[in-house]
């Protein structure tokens, strides 16, 4: 699989907005910079692709910080982690969820995004996509 | 010789990755040769130019500070 490109992939397993931003920005900006981005989705983040995703959350620790956050995310327009990961997508990034979580959780291809997950795989295809790259554990 | 062309990038009020993602989306439909200049406002910009073009080996003609925007004017020579 190795491409000869510069690679980055995350593994995204939180599933609260502090940690999904990041993931939003960094998939943007290595995509932009013809980066090979492979995200993979397990954990509590994998839900946040559901066709129906829980609303937002944000860890408990820094709920005092979050009206601020949030006001400023709006004041500076900046887009929602979800519409960056987006634009990542149309510039070549690819989203794939665990496929051990996902059936742990009793979900299904067809309970995801079709426009956000290209596909459900194991973590042996996920490694052999990362290697030789760099690799985020979020 | 085909003629060069002057593009902008009018990236004001775009945070981080917005400016660099707007650029890049201009760069692919250019040719050596051509210019483009870029207006951010956000803070990063300017470091976030600089590792961009480092990265992508263009030439960096003119950044400078305005006083409600940053402008970055690149030459684009690396285009294969």
């Amino acid at each position: 699989m190795s491409s000869g490109r510069d690679k980055i992939s995350m593994i995204v397993f939180s599933g609260t907005e502090d940690k999904l931003i990041p993931v939003g920005v960094i998939s943007q900006a290595a995509a932009a910079l013809g980066y090979e981005v492979n995200i993979f989705f397990t954990g509590w983040a994998m839900f946040k692709l559901l066709k129906n995703p829980p609303p937002p959350v944000w860890p408990k620790e820094f709920e005092q910080f979050v009206p601020r956050l949030q006001e400023g995310m709006a004041r500076i327009k900046a887009p929602t982690w979800l519409d960056m990961v987006r634009e990542a997508k149309k510039m070549g990034a690819k989203i794939y969820v665990c496929s051990m979580m996902a059936s742990a959780a009793g979900l299904k291809k067809e309970d995801f995004d079709p426009s956000l997950v290209d596909d459900i795989v194991g973590v042996t295809t996920f490694l052999e996509m990362a290697k030789g790259g760099q690799v985020l554990f979020i | 010789m085909s003629q060069s062309n002057k593009l902008l990038v009018d990236a004001r009020g775009l945070s981080c990755p917005g400016p660099i993602t707007e650029l890049v989306k201009a760069y692919r439909n250019a040719k050596n040769g051509d210019i483009i200049e870029v207006w951010a406002t956000d803070p990063g910009f300017e470091p976030d130019i600089k590792a961009w073009i480092s990265r992508t080996g263009n030439q960096l003609v003119e950044l400078r500070k305005e006083q409600d925007r940053i402008v970055a004017v690149i030459r684009v020579t690396a285009k294969k």
